[in-house]
């Protein structure tokens, strides 16, 4: 089973995932090539990780996602590769993507795998339902199949290898364009990319207590996230909002903020490797799943790490 | 304009799921199910769109998500297809192909879904149909115009938003921020009352997804209470470091 | 004269089981069902964005946009018929709605509850066609808030006492008003009243006071309101005093007819009764679910608190409990809706089973949450607080044990007037005496029975008859031994309440079960046929211990020594001299 395993990038960068990925098949011991698409980008990169060949097919139009455009060229690159399995990043491109070059090629397709081995030549693949709260086995029947693995997940191992980069002029029609990136607050770390998430809940009693957690965030180069409480609240946007209805994050770190743990936020990360909760309530559920815990006033403990980490760095 | 909503009817968000003996399944048992919450901002943002025009929601399942329907109708929508099936399909793509067939029957200027189901969280159905129906189709909306047959539409990627333009018809996969959906008022649950949900019966495509088995997550052990006191915050970050190692 | 409707209770003192009254077990129609748990969902959606209890607790107000909001989505008008435009519910069906909403609010379902249950209800009863259309559109909008005014500074319990005052003006074609309520539960909030008060009436030539009701608007002059009262809990609800002086009330406002005020009054008090108890298990069942998640989450001894027998104990109880509450509730609401019984007895019986075994329940809940339980920052304490006027309001529990007792010695005692005077004249009437006698030893060999039900509720049955029998002959002695001063006996009647109460929620239990059993098979009801067992074992342990205190008790001593002790106004036994 051949894997071709589709290296995003944005802005010219090839994303962590891609390294992820290639790590995975190399260590599944699967034939894999990647492929690239975009205008000038840095594809080589992939070498480091293993990849001895990669596809990059360019063309000025295509240096901007377009689920159409790029979904055209990867169904083509499947066939042209001759890969029977596509593996790309859980990210929003390739959820976008996915079942648009699924669709093309009459294929199956498993969205955010956390677990994929092979089992006598086929893939068994571990995908979480109900947002973690059941994990799934499933194999894909489908002749071509999809999968979109979960980032974080796999670790990015370097082993390098002498990259051959081939590019190949696309051209295809789409008709839908991104007209604009428009940035979020200022570098922005999105909760499902990082390695580290601090999240607040009702416990900081109003959006002017957020400081404490924008600059825990800071001091650990963490991401922020927010339980339900507080984005319906009103205190935080929805996107910070991490849970069964918001996003659903996997970092080596999750620390969680006057957060109780409601079965719908516990769902959300409870596959972080490694969870600090910070609560004043003994009982609270939260300090069932984490790993060390303090049961203590955050208005107290907060403002003391931010020091100490200050000190450390 | 006229509008589709497809829907899909999953367990509330407090479910304790439970998976039944055989493994294979989930037990229905004791599931309070609802209308999936990110469908409901696709309800909204149609009603609101629709302008005069007629919205339709669209739902596969058993008898059992006619309440679905339900309350999507006691929101506002004019009319209801069901498409029956004793189950949802594992394979998304097989619940695809069923709509499509009864989203081409329909003229419809918009197709909405949810971004993804609460249950199986495939994140699929937007793409899928966009791609089946041979439209456009923008995933993970938070911002949405619609004017003179052109969408300009905001869609959430990893921190930032990426603002993306296609003709309509195109299909859109909501988001929360989208809108605050509304309540479907008591007035509203009498009418849908009256309005006759059309059953159709539509064979949904191959199901190329298998289902080895359902597993509970390993249960992480509760760990290791480091303190009481802001005091215990050196030997927080000391462990941190060098046990978990992860800062 | 409107026919006698059948009651189950009032027959069950007779000995007479009236099995198709309470077999199978009542079920909502499936329309209405639907209607129901489409409503509460978006309650509950509402509730979640909307419903802040701690806030409402702590401001004492429920504040105005909230109100609004549930006006607007049409919770003001959930059981005025569709023909008013209200949405319909049937007494189950509302029932069910006010459990839900409690369970996230107690303030806010009984702001709901006063509008409803009782605010505008007698208006629903007994309003003409005119008052109704008149009124009730505007009612089921919220554009008028309904409340209910009965109480007065001297008539709690004693409603019958209300000093307020109607004098008709056959010229003017208006009633002129004066008097005061007290405890108006919306009074803040409300524009529309349903007030009671006294006007003379002629009957048979003599000039008697009696009771009438009308419909008051806060936009008659003369109408104004006191402030809101301190209360200990169910802080967001509005209550206040109602004034009324000199307020011209036209005759066309009167409610019913003239002078029957007071049966207006109870036949609402009747219906808000079920309102009020299934409220009550609503807010229950949440601090339950609260409890819960703190029993298996805290641990002591290296076990948590849901492993140890002291608290499954209390666990296995409350669900016991609230199981058997809740089937006595919704068989009553199902009475209600069939129309043509007499539900009055019922009514009562769940209303004090509700909040009695709420109270106890919640106060368990707070126990079991240990110190947390005591503190502000949990909910426990503010659900003991709104708990505790359930057992007070809509009638204390002491009033409508009285009440539910002598029904029954009544009903009893008609049929034994028919058979004979024997109570009225115990010596001219010894023939029929006899007689009687005899009946009753017969009786104890031809039983009231019940239908056969699963095998696995044959016991529980088997109690059931046993002591319903019992009821009987303790109910026909004590009308032989006390004859009319049983009135004054209330030691008795209230254990034969109880008595009959539990019988009630033997009954009630059983069919529940027993039709679960027939529709969905006796292996899927295993834990609900060991609810049914273990509640009909424990309640017809206290049917026997309260028949058989009828006559063995210690009556006399304890009202001596309440006498003397009231006559000293204090405990006057020092432990001084032992020091």
């Amino acid at each position: 089973m051949k894997a071709l395993v589709f290296a995003e990038q944005r802005d010219g960068k090839i994303k962590k995932t891609a390294f992820e990925n290639v790590s995975l098949v190399k260590k599944l011991g699967m034939d894999f090539e990647c492929a690239v698409i975009g205008d000038a980008v840095d594809a080589i990169e992939l070498g480091k990780y293993g990849a001895a060949k990669v596809v990059h097919y360019k063309s000025a139009k295509l240096a901007n996602y377009t689920p159409d455009g790029y979904a055209a060229v990867l169904a083509d690159a499947m066939a042209k590769q001759g890969a029977d399995v596509l593996v790309m990043g859980a990210t929003s491109m390739g959820k976008d993507l996915g079942p648009r070059v699924a669709a093309k090629l009459n294929a199956s397709m498993a969205t955010d795998c956390t677990h994929i081995e092979m089992d006598g030549g086929d893939l068994k693949i571990v995908r979480p339902m109900y947002a973690g709260k059941v994990l799934a086995t499933i194999k894909l029947t489908s002749a071509k199949k999809v999968v979109t693995v979960r980032p974080n997940v796999y670790a990015a191992e370097e082993n390098p290898a002498s990259a051959a980069v081939e590019e190949v002029a696309s051209d295809v029609d789409f008709k839908t364009v991104v007209a604009e990136i428009v940035a979020g607050a200022k570098g922005k770390l999105d909760v499902t990319e990082a390695d580290i998430v601090v999240s607040g809940g009702r416990g900081l009693k109003g959006p002017e207590n957020w400081h404490l957690i924008e600059d825990l965030a800071a001091q650990l180069g963490a991401a922020n996230g927010a339980s339900r409480a507080a984005v319906d609240a009103g205190w935080r946007p929805h996107d910070e909002q991490v849970g069964q209805t918001g996003k659903t994050v996997s970092p080596s770190l999750y620390v969680a903020v006057g957060i109780s743990g409601a079965i719908q936020h516990l769902a959300g990360m409870s596959s972080s490797k490694y969870i600090v909760a910070i609560n004043k309530d003994p009982e609270a559920p939260i300090f069932k799943v984490a790993d060390y815990g303090i049961v203590a006033d955050l208005f107290e403990v907060v403002p003391r790490m931010i020091e100490e980490l200050k000190n450390r760095n | 304009m006229n509008i589709a909503v497809c829907i899909k009817q999953v367990p509330d968000t407090e479910t304790k799921v439970k998976i039944s003996d055989d493994k294979k399944s989930i037990a229905e048992g004791d599931i309070n199910f609802i209308l999936n919450p990110y469908d409901e901002f696709g309800v909204e943002e149609a009603l609101k769109l629709a302008d005069g025009g007629e919205v339709t929601i669209i739902s596969l399942g058993p008898d059992r998500v006619t309440s679905a329907i339900r309350s999507a109708l006691a929101m506002g929508a004019h009319k209801a297809i069901h498409i029956k099936s004793d189950a949802v399909p594992a394979d998304p793509g097989a619940t695809a192909d069923a709509l499509v067939a009864v989203l081409k029957e329909g003229n419809y200027d918009l197709i909405f879904t949810g971004k993804q189901a609460i249950d199986d969280d495939h994140t699929q159905m937007a793409s899928l149909l966009g791609e089946k129906l041979g439209i456009p189709a923008v995933n993970v909306v938070v911002k949405l115009e619609v004017s003179g047959g052109k969408v300009r539409a905001e869609r959430e990627i990893e921190g930032a938003h990426e603002v993306v333009e296609c003709p309509t018809p195109c299909v859109i996969s909501a988001q929360r921020g989208l809108n605050e959906p509304r309540y479907a008022s008591l007035k509203g649950i009498m009418a849908a009352k009256k309005i006759q949900i059309e059953a159709k019966d539509v064979n949904p495509g191959p199901n190329q997804l298998q289902i080895v088995e359902y597993n509970y997550p390993p249960q992480k052990s509760a760990g290791k209470i480091v303190g009481d006191s802001a005091d215990a915050v050196p030997e927080l970050i000391r462990l941190l470091n060098e046990e978990a190692k992860v800062i | 004269m409107a026919p006698v409707k059948p009651s189950f209770s009032k027959a069950l003192f007779s000995g007479v089981i009236m099995e198709d009254l309470v077999f199978p077990y009542p079920k909502m129609e499936k329309e209405e069902a639907e209607n129901v748990k489409m409503m509460i969902d978006t309650f509950n959606k509402f509730a979640e964005d909307n419903i802040d209890a701690v806030k409402f607790d702590e401001e004492a107000k429920i504040p105005e946009d909230v109100i609004n909001g549930l006006k607007e989505l049409g919770f003001f008008g959930l059981n005025t018929p569709d023909k008013y435009d209200g949405f319909g519910l049937g007494s189950t069906g509302f029932t069910k709605m006010l459990s839900a909403v409690s369970e996230h609010d107690g303030s806010t379902s009984l702001m709901l509850g006063a509008h409803q249950s009782i605010g505008i209800k007698a208006l629903n009863l007994f309003g003409s066609e005119e008052q109704k259309k008149k009124y009730l559109p505007r009612l089921v909008t919220g554009e008028l808030v309904g409340a209910f005014c009965l109480t007065e500074p001297g008539a709690g319990s004693d409603a019958a006492g209300i000093k307020t005052k109607a004098v008709r003006d056959e010229k003017s074609g208006y009633y002129v008003l004066n008097g005061t309520k007290l405890w108006i539960t919306n009074g803040g909030i409300a524009d529309f009243f349903t007030v009671f008060a006294k006007e003379d009436l002629e009957i048979k030539g003599e000039i008697q006071e009696k009771i009438t009701a009308f419909i008051v608007t806060t936009d008659m002059p003369g109408v104004s309101k006191g402030k809101e009262e301190k209360k200990m809990g169910i802080r967001g609800s509005s209550t206040t005093e109602v004034y009324f002086e000199d307020v011209k009330v036209p005759f066309e406002n009167i409610v019913g007819e003239r002078g029957k005020g007071f049966k207006v009054a109870m036949e609402v008090l009747n219906s808000g009764r079920l309102g009020l108890a299934g409220g009550t298990i609503g807010a229950f069942k949440e601090i339950f679910k609260t409890t819960l998640d703190h029993i298996n989450q805290r641990k002591q001894f290296k076990k948590t608190l849901a492993e140890f027998e002291v608290i499954k104990q209390k666990v296995a109880q409350i669900t016991i409990d609230i199981y058997a509450a809740e089937s006595m509730i919704y068989l009553t609401t199902g009475l209600v809706d069939r129309g043509d019984v007499d539900y009055s007895i019922e009514s009562a019986m769940c209303k004090i089973r509700a909040t009695d075994i709420a109270w106890e329940g919640i106060n368990e809940c707070l126990q079991m949450a240990g110190g947390i339980g005591f503190m502000k920052e949990y909910p426990y304490e503010r659900n003991v607080r709104d708990a505790r006027i359930n057992k007070i309001f809509e009638g204390t529990n002491e009033i409508l044990r009285m009440f539910i007792a002598l029904s029954g010695l009544q009903e009893r005692g008609e049929y034994l007037k028919k058979i004979g005077k024997a109570l009225r004249d115990p010596i001219k009437g010894f023939g029929l005496l006899t007689d009687f006698a005899a009946d009753w030893v017969k009786d104890r060999i031809i039983t009231g029975r019940i239908r056969d039900v699963h095998p696995s509720l044959m016991n529980a049955k088997k109690d059931f008859e046993n002591w319903a029998k019992n009821l009987r002959f303790t109910v026909e002695r004590l009308l032989m031994e006390h004859s009319k001063e049983i009135i004054y006996r209330e030691m008795i009647s209230y254990r034969i309440a109880d008595a009959a109460i539990d019988l009630f929620g033997m009954i009630a239990t059983i069919s529940r079960v027993d039709t679960r059993i027939r529709d969905i098979g006796a292996d899927k009801c295993d834990k609900e046929i060991k609810i049914c067992n273990a509640f009909c074992e424990q309640a017809w342990r206290r049917v026997r211990r309260n028949l058989l205190m009828v006559d063995k008790n210690n009556d006399d001593y304890l009202r001596e020594i309440a006498d003397f002790i009231s006559e000293e106004k204090q405990y006057p036994f020092n432990t001084e001299q032992f020091f």
